[in-house]
């Protein structure tokens, strides 16, 4: 009763949004796209490979290892190479390039991991489905359950913290103006290394739940990152809230999207489906490269009633 | 015996010298002249394999009219074989299809170049890389699944243009990348020290200055872009050509996007000797591991090439935090168009003392010169 297609897209949606969000807060706090964080997300897969087919328990519990992993290692990533090299006055290129060697080091971990178990214990390590050993209540599989949870949950923290605590508007500031901010008193390597373990954690998390619905393995990281970019970019890469936006609005498009292309040209053209999201990455960077958050912001200038203060600032994030 | 597995192994580390060659000067070229931080250089690469693989093949049936009622794909390698017999025997045929191969590659590659940079080449470096990053996973996604492009997860063969050579064919093959190389290297070289390579070092140090003074910036980029991912794609013929197959799996971003970043890291950005050095000392590095490989592999449970790979991202890493530079840095390049001797007699008529031999003092004197 409840279509598949639309627990498949639910599914890959959360997952996405988590990342994307993750993505754009680094963005905008550190002004650096944080390239390795697919590889953070191929941990989250592992931890639930992990527990399921090694030590045969229930998957939920690699949320919180998937969680420590990727906030571990962003952490490490920031402290040991992100500030090491800014320290040395470093620009966005020469980080970008580091992370991508972060990312294949990282990568080169897991496929040893993998290896390992496929030669030592002798299961299958690449491309496993886990949709068997999710509970499930009624028509729900209880990864869209626990996914959708965290997804509103974290949106809802997220929204708090930026509103309402002294981090938060500590944070604001920093996107807003770092060295200003600096200036009067915010300690901005404090706020850029929380921003990078929140997304590395996130990244985790959201890797734990792919190998529940999805085929995976270590390449399940890159099958994430274009749709993370594509979400980000689309959502406009400046605001948390436009990430999440970004987030559905890529994922839904692209499950859909490819689903009715396959009903009316067969189904090879599913293997293309990330074509859909660079398509409409690139026709955001072509037409309105401020993304969906300016868009909105436009149409509610020129049509909507006048704003209170109040909500400007929380958008502004 | 080992001798010829000494020459084999010298002839394939100058094959892959110039295969990277290639990619690394253009590569340099968009980055560390104009300032294009072009991550999506496998697509280009991946491009000109895409060309060889789909259309020698394809053509040359249609010419010698091999086996026209089988399918070409799934008969691959029968067709392949019969069209290389009639090949030992016609170098002409040969030739002329290598070089229409390159060209439609140049042009085909061209194209590819404008779309793929069209969306982002305006605005910053971030956005280009995420941009291009994903593109190039595009294009690899489209070879891998199109079986009738290059064969997808399979391979597709290329048959021998070169095989008229008989014996000598390795030897000649390499003599003629060489050329291609050089000429590209010149032209690359030529254009760097006139007035364009002034130009777009103009728009890599200050694109706003750059469009003060009338120069079309996001025109420049382009054309480089477009200029650069067309020569690039030459590497990736040369590679068909040489293996004699395209993989579509080959085409990787590690193996055809990061290891030439890393290449031209290590020798040196903004410099085409430092290219070049960083290019053959990666390379032998890297040619000594996979010689060297199979010694490893019987002590661990698990493929070697994660271990070259964490090795290779680490060097990366050193270089970037201990060598930023490269071990060549960039130096004030002597435009041609420029006749020094004549500032030279004439500072030397007024009783300035000019030191001609030494280089870098005749830097430092330059800079001393333009300081006042």
């Amino acid at each position: 009763m409840f279509p598949p297609i639309i627990k498949d897209a639910l599914v890959y949606a959360n997952c996405v949004t988590m990342m994307s969000i993750g993505f754009t807060l680094v963005y905008t706090i550190s002004r650096i796209p944080n390239f390795a964080q697919s590889t953070f997300a191929v941990l989250g897969v592992y931890s639930t490979f992990t527990m399921v087919r090694i030590l045969h328990i229930n998957p939920y519990y690699a949320m919180p290892i998937g969680f420590a992993l990727g906030a571990v290692l962003a952490v490490f990533v920031y402290l040991g190479v992100v500030n090491t090299l800014m320290k040395y006055g470093a620009g966005p290129i020469l980080l970008t390039i580091s992370l991508l060697a972060l990312q294949q080091i990282f990568l080169a971990g897991v496929q040893i991991y993998a290896d390992y178990v496929r030669n030592v214990l002798d299961t299958y390590s690449r491309g496993f489905m886990l949709r068997v050993n999710d509970f499930r209540i009624g028509d729900f599989p209880g990864v869209l359950i626990i996914s959708t949870a965290l997804i509103l949950t974290v949106i809802v923290t997220m929204h708090l913290m930026l509103t309402r605590t002294q981090f938060g508007i500590a944070m604001r500031a920093t996107v807003e103006n770092a060295p200003l901010a600096a200036v009067l008193g915010i300690n901005i390597k404090r706020v850029q290394l929380i921003s990078w373990t929140i997304t590395g954690g996130l990244a985790g998390l959201s890797g734990t739940f792919l190998p529940l619905w999805f085929s995976s393995g270590p390449g399940s990281g890159g099958m994430l990152a274009t749709s993370t970019f594509a979400s980000s970019v689309v959502g406009g890469l400046s605001s948390i809230y436009g990430a999440m936006l970004g987030g559905y609005v890529i994922s839904l498009l692209e499950v859909w999207g490819s689903y009715y292309l396959m009903k009316t040209f067969g189904l090879w053209i599913g293997a293309y489906r990330m074509i859909i999201p660079l398509a409409l990455m690139s026709l955001i960077l072509m037409y309105e490269p401020g993304g969906l958050v300016l868009i909105i912001r436009k149409l509610r200038e020129k049509y909507g009633k006048p704003r209170s203060p109040r909500e400007d600032e929380a958008s502004d994030q | 015996m080992i001798n010829e597995i000494l020459l084999q192994w010298i002839i394939d580390l100058f094959m892959f010298f110039l295969l990277y060659l290639i990619v690394t000067m253009n590569l340099n070229f968009m980055y560390g002249y104009t300032g294009i931080p072009h991550f999506g250089v496998s697509l280009s690469v991946a491009g000109g394999g895409y060309v060889v693989g789909a259309l020698t093949g394809r053509i040359l049936r249609s010419v010698y009219n091999v086996y026209p009622e089988l399918d070409f794909m799934y008969e691959n390698s029968k067709i392949t074989n019969e069209i290389n017999k009639y090949l030992a025997r016609d170098p002409f045929m040969g030739i002329g299809i290598f070089l229409l191969i390159i060209l439609i590659s140049l042009v085909l590659n061209a194209g590819l170049g404008y779309v793929v940079s069209r969306p982002a080449i305006r605005l910053s470096g971030s956005y280009l890389i995420i941009v291009l990053i994903g593109m190039a996973e595009a294009i690899r996604i489209i070879g891998l699944n199109y079986y009738h492009l290059v064969g997808g997860t399979f391979w597709i063969h290329v048959p021998d243009v070169f095989a008229w050579m008989g014996e000598f064919r390795t030897e000649g093959f390499l003599v003629i990348c060489a050329l291609t190389t050089l000429l590209i290297f010149l032209l690359l070289q030529a254009m760097s020290t006139s007035p364009l390579g002034r130009m777009v070092k103009a728009v890599r140090e200050n694109p706003l200055s750059a469009e003060c003074v009338g120069k079309d910036v996001v025109g420049i980029r382009t054309k480089v872009v477009v200029m650069c991912s067309a020569l690039t794609s030459v590497a990736g013929v040369l590679y068909g050509f040489y293996i004699h197959a395209v993989l579509s799996t080959a085409y990787t971003r590690a193996a055809w996007t990061f290891y030439p970043w890393l290449m031209f890291m290590v020798g040196g950005v903004g410099n085409n000797m430092g290219a070049t050095l960083g290019t053959f000392l990666f390379i032998t590095f890297r040619r000594i591991i996979i010689f060297y490989k199979h010694n490893i592999e019987a002590y661990v449970p698990f493929q070697v090439q994660w271990l070259e790979q964490i090795l290779i991202g680490l060097m990366l890493l050193m270089i970037i935090i201990f060598r930023p530079q490269g071990l060549l840095p960039e130096r004030p390049t002597k435009m041609r168009g420029l006749d020094y001797q004549k500032y030279y007699t004439e500072l030397e008529s007024k009783g300035v003392k000019v030191p001609r031999k030494d280089i870098s003092a005749q830097e430092n004197f330059i800079k001393r010169l333009l300081k006042r």
